[in-house]
């Protein structure tokens, strides 16, 4: 990552001054200005949404949720688009966890389903799981990197040279693959995914299920773990043996662990996927140890969760609009409301629905007033009314994170934020300050 | 600010005051001799109770285990929430409230003082996050240490010292109050999917007993000095026949305790207090207990009562929880913490005509009754594993009066009713005994000097009870009883009205305890320890500690170590 392209005061990107729409053109004002507006659009909206929450600190989020309870608003996070259906799931089930170094001591089975860690999570593997060492598990994996790394020293070597001497080489490349012996050692890992990644590359065991099947699977999986048997040759595009063997695998370990990732909560299906992997884990627990684990996305979307959760109750489409909090996802969750077209103001904190949201949402979100409190100039930043540079949390400014086994992480600042340029906290803190202050107002008027 | 509470019958064991008409006088959050009676604010108390605020030594109010209850829970919630109101944040409630409903409702029952049990030390961040919003209480938590890898292999080397040494450095890191040992030995068996079956099982990989574990943890809490004992919650929780581990358990550190100061506390006893062979065969074990108790002054203990209701059950106790989750097939979480512990969570209903849950009802009331020394029982639910916290007046009546109990239990099930020991027990506590299992005893064995006490120099936290026991007779009128300790008729905390019959007249932030050990040689924090951090953690150590800017108002208490 290059710093002078992601922090850098003159980067296209990067906002530095506030920004309020007039004329239809995003003009630069004074902060006082635009807290002013953007408060003034909360204090008078029926039913703002209040959304993102998952790129900031726990203590913004704290004041997210006091701000929302005050406006009598809906505050949703970015869960909602990613493992809402996996806490659906959990609130149904339940589920048996762990702490990721838990697993690095002691996980003797790692499955990897509907996720591909190898490039969107790429210390997990390394720090965790598969090539971690921990107490009671060594890193059978240690042999296989020096090995890589030693063909692809040699191969770099064969280039330089071929480029100095102009040879035409004159062997075979050396053979690519590993030899089964080594990977049978230690710790296993087994990949489910619809496709051939880069993490399934190096499992011991690939099952490539077809799209969409992963519910399937899993239930096929739970009948082999409670010594039930399957008339059928295969399931989900997956020989019935095949899906045996993996069962026997599970039942046998020491201890396994199951990450789940995306490709299993917004398949079809969705939270009947995760009651079914959720199932499964439990069901394995009565033959062994074996636990189950989200593989979260933005880097305190755990943290937006669990702060939701201690205030109100509840982890994600909080809405406060009879006072007291309420939770209904489908009726009270950011993108259904926007597509019921019930909104009438919106502020998003770190996250850029625009960019993401369903076209006929982002219609709706963007055609009522829109603040953004964002470091960059995103999608949703360039069709907000009212927009608020702030300080990247973790580097301009300190804070909480929590982890997606739910330790709690302190962040460091350790640059100075562009002059003038507030943390999300300080920013929420007077918008906040401010509705209140138009709200007292109004009561004394009437 | 001066305050007088005027008139009121006093009830403040610690100072041996029994219902004597008296003033409270009140200046700057503190209780005094006299103020100004003209300037200082009157609360008149005519014809009520006056006691000291109430302290609870075991709810499990926050941090990540309750948190995750609460996720696994929209159902509690949704019958039982509270709305904003202009003083008071808003909030769901029953078995696991949010954070400021809980500040709130402890309020107004009149508590000023709760203790947090357990900690996982590497997620302390959270749980001080959440008792930063738990309004209203002075509030601390007790970190889990009894399956740390540190103490197992300081304990299998023998080496007391060196382990009091880094229990003082783990309960500064993670501002911690006492210890806690949970299962000793059996939560990192748990970590394989195991459990330890006794006290002198061994822990698989670690060579050290539970009873090594135990009087080790034990020599170490004399070692540091500090306020409370350790806080045990035993092997073999929630299993038939278990009081004898129980008893086993504080046998183990009998010749450790020195003239009449207590060495360990159990806690939730009516879980620990099962005879019998099976669930069928279950039944109480209390008066075993109860004669040791009575036997021996180096116990102290809370009963862990049940309520017949829904209620959300968690603790560290993974093992167990998983059986429980076995026997009710309902939702099931299990959360292992590294190097550290484990927790489960699993709701539960309590059902009277449950043959099991009655006797289990039977159980507590039975220990709290035939305890005959009130400092050494305390009244807890465990909230919420045995019941919600704001179920406690209810138990108060069932102390009280003996028509509440057989009221009570002609509705639980026959053949429970038929082998409960509580019809043929008499005794009615007096609200002196009371105050002593709600407050009093509550403070001592905490250690809390300016806590549970209306003697000059204590907190200002007074609850007043709106009802009069000269007039009326709590053990017939034990409903009126019931109601007024449901809602205080005013709850003062810090020399502040805070609460006036159910309402919350002011949001006040308590403070979180916590104890500052010192040690003459604290262990060096060397390449070497950082290195054995990185091989036992995927915590680096320098984010590990809870530092003083996690407590949003921080009162240490220092204590100084004989190590």
């Amino acid at each position: 990552m290059c710093e002078s392209k992601f922090l850098g005061y003159s980067s296209e990107h990067r906002i530095l001054r506030p920004l309020v729409r007039k004329d239809g053109r995003l003009v630069e004002s004074s902060l006082e200005e635009a807290i002013q507006k953007a408060a003034r659009i909360l204090a008078e909206a029926n039913y703002p949404v209040l959304y993102g929450w998952s790129s900031t600190s726990c203590e913004a989020t704290q004041i997210g949720v006091e701000l929302a309870e005050e406006i009598g608003g809906v505050i949703d996070n970015t869960a909602v688009i990613c493992h809402g259906p996996s806490i659906l799931s959990v609130q149904e089930i339940g589920i048996p966890s762990c702490t990721l170094g838990q697993i690095r001591h002691r996980a003797d089975l790692i499955v990897y389903w509907g996720c591909n860690p190898w490039s969107a999570h790429p210390r997990h593997i390394e720090r965790y799981t598969s090539f971690a060492e921990g107490r009671f598990q060594k890193s059978a994996w240690k042999g296989y990197l020096a090995k890589v790394k030693g063909i692809t020293a040699a191969k770099k070597v064969r280039t330089v040279l071929k480029r100095v001497f102009y040879k035409k080489e004159d062997s075979a490349s050396p053979k690519r693959g590993l030899p089964p012996t080594l990977l049978r050692e230690g710790r296993k890992l087994i990949v489910v995914d619809v496709r051939k990644t880069k993490s399934a590359e190096m499992a011991d065991y690939f099952v490539q299920v077809e799209p969409n099947k992963d519910y399937e699977v899993l239930q096929a999986l739970r009948a082999f773990v409670r010594d039930q048997e399957i008339d059928v040759d295969q399931v989900g595009g997956v020989p019935v043996n095949y899906l045996e063997e993996i069962a026997d695998l599970m039942i046998t370990c020491d201890f396994g662990i199951l990450f789940f990732g995306l490709g299993l909560t917004m398949s079809s299906g969705k939270l009947r996927n995760i009651s079914a992997a959720l199932s499964l884990v439990r069901d394995l627990n009565v033959r062994t140890k074996f636990a189950i684990m989200p593989m979260r996305g933005h880097f305190n979307v755990t943290g937006a969760n669990t702060v939701f959760t201690w205030q109100t109750g509840y982890p994600y489409a909080v809405d406060f609009s009879l006072g007291y909090p309420r939770y209904n996802p489908g009726e009270t969750s950011a993108i259904d409301i926007l597509l019921n077209k019930e909104s009438d103001a919106a502020l998003v904190v770190a996250s850029d629905p625009v960019a993401n949201f369903p076209k006929k949402a982002v219609e709706h979100l963007v055609g009522n007033p829109l603040i953004v409190i964002d470091p960059h100039m995103n999608a949703s930043s360039q069709m907000a009314d009212v927009v608020f540079p702030s300080a990247f949390v973790g580097i301009e400014e300190g804070g909480t994170a929590y982890r997606m086994d739910h330790v709690p992480l302190p962040l460091k600042k350790v640059l100075e934020p562009p002059v003038g340029v507030l943390s999300d906290k300080e920013l929420l803190t007077r918008i906040l300050f401010e509705v209140r202050r138009i709200k007292n107002v109004g009561q004394e008027a009437s | 600010m001066e305050l007088i509470v005027c008139n009121g019958y006093v009830y403040d064991p610690i100072n041996g005051i029994n219902g004597e008409k008296m003033d409270v006088a009140v200046k700057d959050g503190k209780i005094v001799e006299k103020v100004d009676e003209q300037r200082a604010k009157k609360i008149d108390a005519s014809g009520m109770i006056v006691m000291p605020g109430g302290v609870d030594i075991h709810t499990h109010i926050a941090g990540s285990e309750v948190n995750t209850g609460r996720l696994l829970r929209p159902e509690d919630h949704r019958k039982d929430y509270e709305a904003k109101t202009a003083t008071t944040r808003s909030g769901v409630g029953y078995s696991v409230p949010s954070t400021f409903v809980t500040g709130y409702r402890y309020a107004r029952m009149g508590y000023t003082t709760i203790m947090n049990p357990s900690m996982p030390p590497l997620e302390a961040k959270h749980t001080h996050e959440e008792l930063n919003d738990t309004p209203m209480v002075d509030k601390a938590s007790y970190p889990l240490l009894g399956d740390w890898w540190f103490v197992l292999e300081c304990l299998k080397q023998g080496d007391v010292k060196e382990c009091a040494r880094f229990v003082a450095w783990m309960i500064r890191t993670t501002k911690g109050y006492a210890i806690k040992i949970v299962n000793p030995g059996g939560l990192e068996a748990w970590g394989s999917g195991r459990n330890v079956d006794s006290i002198d099982d061994t822990v698989p990989r670690f060579g050290v007993t539970p009873r090594d574990i135990i009087r080790g943890l034990c020599k170490v809490n004399k070692l540091l000095n500090l306020p409370h004992t350790i806080h045990v919650h035993t092997n073999n929780l929630g299993r038939p026949g278990n009081y004898l581990t129980a008893l086993e358990t504080m046998k183990s550190v009998e010749d450790l305790s020195s003239g009449n100061r207590p060495a360990i506390h159990i806690t939730h006893c009516q879980f620990c207090a099962f005879k019998g062979e099976d669930w069928r065969s279950l039944s109480s074990g209390a008066e075993e207990i109860a004669r040791y108790v009575n036997a021996h002054s180096h116990v102290t203990m809370d009963m862990g009562q049940i309520i017949f209701t829904d209620t959300t059950t968690m603790t560290a106790d993974g093992p167990f929880q998983y059986t429980l989750f076995e026997l009710s097939g309902n939702k099931w979480v299990n959360h292992d913490v590294e190097t550290e512990t484990a927790s489960g969570i699993v709701p539960f209903t309590y059902r009277r005509k449950s043959y099991v849950n009655a006797i289990q009802w039977s159980i507590g009331l039975e220990l709290a009754l035939l305890i005959e020394d009130p400092w050494k029982i305390f009244m807890t639910t465990d909230h919420p594993n045995g019941g919600p916290f704001f179920c406690y007046p209810q138990i108060v009546s069932w102390f009280v009066s003996r028509k509440a109990r057989d009221a009570a239990i002609k509705r639980i099930n026959k053949r429970a009713r038929t082998r409960s020991l509580l019809p043929s027990i008499d005794r009615e506590l007096d609200l002196f005994e009371v105050a002593i299992l709600t407050r009093a005893g509550q403070a001592k064995c905490l250690g809390l000097s300016s806590k549970g006490h209306l003697g000059v120099g204590a907190d200002a936290d007074i609850a007043v009870y709106a009802v009069n026991p000269f007039e009326t007779d709590i053990s017939v009128h034990y409903q009126a009883l019931r109601r007024a300790f449901e809602n205080s008729f005013c709850t003062i905390k810090g020399g502040h009205v805070v609460a006036r019959d159910g309402e919350i007249l002011e949001h006040t932030e308590g403070a979180t305890m916590w104890i500052d050990v010192n040690v003459s040689e604290p262990f060096a924090v060397t390449e070497e320890i950082k290195k054995r951090f990185r091989e036992y953690w995927t915590v680096e150590y320098e984010n590990y500690p809870v530092t003083d800017s996690y407590l949003k108002s921080a009162k240490p208490m220092t204590v100084k170590a004989d190590v």
